[in-house]
This record gives C-alpha cells, structure tokens and sequence, in this order.
C-alpha cells in the first residue's frame, strides 16, 4: 500500500507560514491601534470600518450573525482600546492577542452562531433554503419554539425529563464509583510497609492511558450477545456458583440480575454496560489524584493523633478525610462535568447511536442534530444543558464557599494552619484547573 | 523513628491481593484485544475451540482453560509449535458479501475486493492486512501529523497566553477567565456544526489544516488552565531581576519562565496531545476522504455493528495502543508528578 507522506508535510508547513503571516498582522494591528487610539477620529473610524464590514457581509450572502459580528468586532475592538486599555497594558495585550484570536474564531463565533440558530428553524425542510439565501424561517412568533419543543416535542420518543434523570442517574452513579474506588485503591497503595507500589500504580493507570476510543470499542466487543466474553463468563459463573435443589437448578446470583443479557438491546443492560465502563475509565484519575494527597500528608499528623488515642478508623475520618478534601472536591466537581459532558462513551457503547435507550443528554443531543438533523432545535437543546450545567457549577462553588466560611469561622488556629498547608499543596486545586 | 502503624503479613496479604485483582481487572482488555488480534475468525468468541461443559462436569482446569482462551493468543504458540495443526479458520465473513452495486463512487470498492479474496490464514494476519490491505500506515500517519501540530500551536498560544493571566492584570482579565472556565462546560457535539461551517468558509474543509487550527482551538482552555497554575508558582522575582538586567517582558518569558515551566509544559502537551490523538468528532465532520483520515475513524470503521471485523479492530488497536501505554508508563512519574505540579515551590 503507498504511503504518501509529503502532502501532509506540506501542507503543515503552508498553515504555520499562514499562522506566522496572521501572527504578523496581528501584531501589526495592535501596534496601529496603540499608535492611533488618542486620535479624535478613531472612534468614528473605528465605527465606518465596523457598518462597512458588515455591510459588505451581509451584501455577499452571509447570515445576519456573521454580518453582526463583522460589524460589532471593530468597533468593540474601538471602544476596548479607547476606554479601557487607553494605551496601557502593552505586553499582556500583545501576548493574549493570538490565542484570542484563535478563540474569537472557533469558540466565541460559534457560540453565537448556535445561539442565533437557537432561535430559528433550521432543519432538513429549511436547510436549502439556508444554504442558497442565509436564512431560515424564526421558530415560532419569537423564535422560542425550539426551546420549548426541548421539553416537548422530541423525535427520539424520550422526554427530556427521562434523559435529564438518565443523566443525573449516569453522573451520580459514575462519580461515586469514581471517588470510592479511586479513594480505596489510593488508600491500598498507600498503605504502610507495601512493596511494588510504583508497578501497581502503573498497572493500575492503564485505563487512563489507554486511547478511550479503543478502550470503548474493546469494551463493546466483549458486551456482545452471543459471542462475547462478559455473557460467557456470567454463564460460567452463574454455573460454577449454583446447585441442584429438589431437583431443579438454582443459580442464586441469577436472582440480583447476574444473568447473560443481550446487552444492547436491552436499554437497561446498555445503560449498566456503559457506567461498567465508564467506571472502569475513569476510577484511575481520582485514584491519582487521591494518592497525590495521601502522600502529601505528613506522617506526624497520623503520629499525633495514634499519641492522643484515635483508633484507625477514627483517625481515617478525622485526619485523612478532612485533609483529602481540598484535593478530591475539585477533582470530583471537574469529573461531575466530564461525566456529564462526556459524549464519547455512550456514542461509542451504543454504536454512534444505533442502539436506543441509554441516552444522556449530550448524546441525545448529538442524535437530535446528526441524525434527525434538526439543527435548531439541537442548538436549543444545548444550550438548556449549557444552562444546567452552569447552575450545577455555580451552585457548586457556592456551596463550597459557604461550607468553607462556616469552617474558617469554627475551627481552632491550629487545626486552620494545617487545612491551609494541604489546600496548598492540592494537586488540581493549586494548578487552578477548577 | 518510631512507627506508628505495625506491618502485620495478614493484612499486608489481603492489600496484595486486592491490588492484583484490581490489577487483573485494569489490564484484562488490553491482553483480550491481545489475543483477539491473533484470532482468525474475525469474531471475539473465545470459545470458539470447544464448549464450556455442562453442569456438574466442570473441573478446576476448565475454568483455568475458560480464562486463559480468553486472554492467550494460542494462535502464536501453535504456529511455533512443532507439530503444526491443520489452520483453524479460514477468513469466513467476507466471501459471503461481495458487495453487490459496488458504484464507481465508493471509495472502499477496491478495499472490500481485495479483501474478500480469501487466502491462507497465519496468526500474523490481521497485521499483515492491516499495512496491506488498508490504509492503516497513513492513518496513523495522518494521527500523528495532527495531533503533533495541533498540540504544539495550541501549546504555544496557551504558554503566551497563560503568561499574559498570570504576570498581568488588564482590563476584562476576570470575565476572560470565568470564559475560559465556562468553555469546559459546553457540549461537545454544540461546537461541530458551527466550527465545520467556519473552516469550510476558511477554505479547509477536508484538509490537514483546518483539523489542525480546529483541535488546537479546542486544546486551548485546558492547557491555559495548568499552564497558568503553574506560572503562577514561580517566583515573580526572578522575571523581575532579568527585566532589571536588561530584557523585555517577551525574553523574560521564553528565556526565563518557559525553561523553568519545562513540567508543566510537558503535562499540558501530554495532554493536549491525548486529546488530539484520540479525537474523532471533529475528524469525522472535517475529513472525508480516505486518505486523510485520522486512526480513530479507521478503527471505528472495523468496528461497526452490521459489518464488525474484530480481528482487523484489535490488530489496529494494539499497533496504536501499546506504543501510546508504554510512553505513557513510562512517563507516568512525570505525569502524576504533574497533576500535582502546581504544588512545587521554584
């Protein structure tokens, strides 16, 4: 088979000619802007460029959205210069410019676009339409018939009030498995006196490292009815643990639903087949994470405690538990919205979608979009579940915020100086990830 | 020094044990799709030499023999043998289906042909069909030229970028950071539409470039995350004294900060890359032809519901998996030691 190896070299080399150019213009229009932004016509300039470009978009075909845009860019760029950099801040603007750029481009933009689509009636009947003139009819007298055909109306045959407790269903049970498993895994590997931990710890990040795609797909082949390795070894299982009994078979193990299944034609099954496998992905990183703060806690801690009299357990609960907080809460919060984001397992599970019933939210919406093609609606539909995840994060954060007040205000000096070494010392918290 | 806690062996045992049953349980695809890879039957039955007996009859070395076809490729220590036996299975599936209106069109016309020849069967042959009969070779070519680029402009726009937030302030700095927070919350499939439609519009759609400024986009947020954690425990006094010595802000970046932020960098590449490497709901909006596929979309190819070829699938899977694991277990320090990098004082 020919390999051909040049295109790709090529054309790698032309985009970072391309990104270099763009780099150099940008920078050059930073520098015009700073020179020209005291000028009595700036403003006024700043504002015919911005009516011209989109002006001249909306003439060449384009959508109300990108004809806004182009005439709202310039002259935010105008007034940011004018009234809030007033020629300051030269080097953190330079520095941000290219990322924003790129960020403007393919986040800001599309978010926008999608918010503008929201509100129209964009699908199948209406595509031509859109692509010959740039529009599409509003969805209802005020454009929000999307979102409430979001609760309504749904191709797939599921209420959103069936896919939105799926996916809290899918998110509590995956987040629990996640911290227990991860946290009781941390706490084996980190127990006194035990030898290979750092082979264990690398046998044990393997479903971490391992492409998730392939992870999945792997997954699925063994969740096949007939021919896979997770119903035989349920009827294996199921063989060696039953007995005979007044003459017929009983397989006690059957009876919590340990029976082979056809996995994906059962919603349930898939739903259990998918957060089996989503667990099995994602309990390594808690469990690094967990261990990253179990190690981080001094000896002397426990030392002191054992001194005063604080049985095992107790002192699991009030030394350990209180000083892997700062580390596993934004662990957990960040892994809540991964999970709840996380599109890959379920499209990959259910065969892009093939296979019904185990849907979440974004998978539903993925279905809705790519396989209904209602593209409004889809674009409504995410934004409801933009919606929820931010109260969700906010709430979050709140409450966090709170507890830590509360906290701050109880404890005793010493036990403050201690929580504030390991708050420090928190692996995500300190790397400002959350 | 005095120890609190007594080792005693009991418990250290029952710790033992149940790290290697974790253990077992971690690593039990990646030896399944092992030994699928070896299997010539292109499905993923592992009792595919005799029934499991029935009730009763089962010994202990059945239930040895059940794990072990399940996860030790046969195929090899039988060709290696010195009796060799008669071959198996010969490649079943695709002699049934010769692809009845194989239209000018299709691009995999010439691929289904080649493939329903059915020829001798060893315990290499996945492989061999892998490189030879499909495009695999420039899949992960193509993986490779993207997920590199891709990280390495994202990388450089996050460093430049993080630095600006955290040495900085300006106006707007705390809405631009709440945004940055806010992208990791918006659904995957919300972008694909909107960002397919501006790279079309850019002119690159169905090329590298356009997969490439797209993922680097999408890189971005996480990697200003760590990067600026990081920059943000390193002493400010040392930019200062190279700014005192003569250096702009731009030298006292990448003469000074970058060095020292090697780790950092090096986890947020790592991760940008991951991402970039296993990603396929852009490539498969942004790409069409064959040729410019990335691996992901080649792998889910083989293993579609209607036409599962899960001998190719695990062959595929194990040439892009062990390479990618072992880097990574080998680096696994420098990774863990990063998630908690933020903590180190410079």
């Amino acid at each position: 088979m020919h390999l051909s190896l040049t295109p790709a070299l090529i054309e790698v080399l032309r985009l970072g000619g391309i990104l270099l150019l763009l780099l150099g213009l940008t920078f050059a229009y930073l520098w015009l802007n700073y020179k020209v932004w005291s000028y009595r016509l700036y403003l006024l300039t700043k504002i015919l460029l911005g009516l011209s470009i989109g002006i001249s978009l909306k003439a060449s075909g384009a959508s109300w959205l990108t004809a806004s845009f182009g005439l709202v860019i310039p002259i935010a760029v105008g007034l940011y210069f004018r009234f809030q950099l007033r020629g300051r801040f030269t080097t953190p603007t330079y520095f941000l410019a290219p990322a924003f750029l790129g960020m403007v481009l393919l986040f800001l933009y599309p978010l926008f676009y999608e918010f503008f689509l929201s509100f129209h009636d964009l699908s199948l009947k209406t595509f031509g339409l859109w692509v010959q003139e740039g529009h599409a009819p509003l969805a209802g007298p005020f454009g929000l018939d999307n979102y409430f055909e979001v609760f309504r109306d749904r191709a797939t045959g599921q209420s959103f009030l069936i896919v939105f407790a799926r996916t809290l269903l899918w998110t509590g049970v995956n987040l629990v498995f996640h911290v227990g498993l991860g946290l009781i895994l941390a706490l084996l590997l980190n127990t006194h006196g035990v030898k290979g931990v750092g082979f264990y710890r690398a046998i044990l990040t393997l479903p971490w490292v391992m492409p998730q795609v392939i992870a999945v797909l792997v997954w699925r082949s063994d969740f096949n009815e007939s021919v896979g390795f997770i119903n035989q070894f349920i009827h294996v299982t199921n063989q060696l643990f039953s007995f005979e009994w007044g003459g017929s078979v009983i397989a006690p193990l059957t009876w919590i639903g340990f029976q082979p299944r056809s996995w994906f034609l059962e919603p349930n099954a898939l739903f259990a087949a998918a957060c089996i496998v989503n667990i099995w992905l994602g309990v390594p990183f808690m469990m690094i994470n967990a261990l990253g703060a179990l190690q981080s806690i001094p000896q002397s801690v426990y030392e002191a405690a054992a001194i005063d009299g604080a049985s095992p357990w107790q002192r699991f609960v009030h030394v350990t538990v209180p000083l892997l907080k700062p580390v596993m809460v934004p662990a957990a919060m960040l892994g809540t919205i991964w999970t709840f984001n996380n599109l890959n397992v379920i499209y990959l599970m259910t065969d892009a979608g093939r296979y019904e019933g185990a849907d979440i939210l974004v998978t539903d919406l993925f279905k809705q979009s790519f396989t209904y093609y209602r593209y409004g609606f889809a674009a409504a539909y995410s934004f409801v579940i933009f919606a929820i995840l931010c109260l969700f994060t906010y709430l979050q954060t709140r409450m966090n915020r709170d507890e830590d007040i509360k906290k701050i205000a109880k404890v005793k000096p010493t036990q403050g100086v201690s929580d504030a070494q390991v708050t420090q010392k928190s692996p995500l918290g300190s790397t400002g990830v959350v | 020094m005095s120890r609190v806690q007594q080792v005693s062996v009991p418990r250290l045992l029952l710790v033992h044990l149940l790290l290697t049953g974790a253990c077992l349980i971690a690593t039990f695809p990646v030896f399944r799709v092992i030994a699928i890879s070896f299997r010539n039957t292109d499905t993923v039955s592992s009792t595919t030499r005799k029934d499991f007996p029935q009730r009763g009859e089962a010994g202990f070395k059945d239930y040895v023999q059940f794990f072990a076809d399940a996860v030790v490729p046969y195929e090899i220590f039988s060709a290696f043998s010195l009796t060799p036996k008669a071959p198996l299975a010969t490649a079943p599936t695709d002699t049934a289906a010769p692809a009845p209106a194989a239209a000018a069109d299709d691009p995999f016309a010439s691929l289904d042909a080649a493939s329903a020849v059915t020829s001798e069967r060893t315990w290499y042959s996945n492989y061999a069909d892998l490189f030879s009969k499909y495009l695999f070779l420039q899949w992960i070519y193509n993986s490779l030229i993207i997920s590199l680029s891709a990280s390495f402009i994202g990388l450089l726009l996050a460093a430049t970028s993080a630095y600006a937030f955290a040495r900085f302030s300006f106006p707007g700095k705390s809405f631009a950071s709440g945004l940055l927070f806010m992208t990791q919350m918006i659904p995957a499939p919300l972008m694909i539409i909107p960002v397919y439609l501006v790279i079309k519009s850019l002119g690159l759609g169905n090329t590298y470039a356009g997969l490439i400024i797209a993922m680097s986009v999408t890189i971005l947020p996480f990697s200003i995350m760590i990067l600026r954690g990081y920059f943000e425990t390193v002493p400010r006094s040392l930019e200062e004294a190279a700014r005192v010595d003569g250096c702009t802000a731009a030298s006292a970046f990448f003469r000074i900060l970058l060095p020292l932020s090697a780790p950092a960098l090096a986890i947020a590449f790592l991760f940008a890359f991951t991402n970039a490497w296993s990603e396929f709901l852009l490539a498969s909006t942004l790409i069409d032809a064959v040729e410019l596929r990335p691996w992901t979309l080649g792998l889910m190819e083989f293993s579609g519901s209607y036409d599962a070829r899960w001998g190719l699938f695990a062959a595929g899977s194990v040439v892009i998996a062990l390479p990618s694991m072992l880097l990574f277990l080998y680096s696994s320090k420098y990774v863990i030691s990063g998630l908690t990098v933020g903590s180190v004082k410079g």
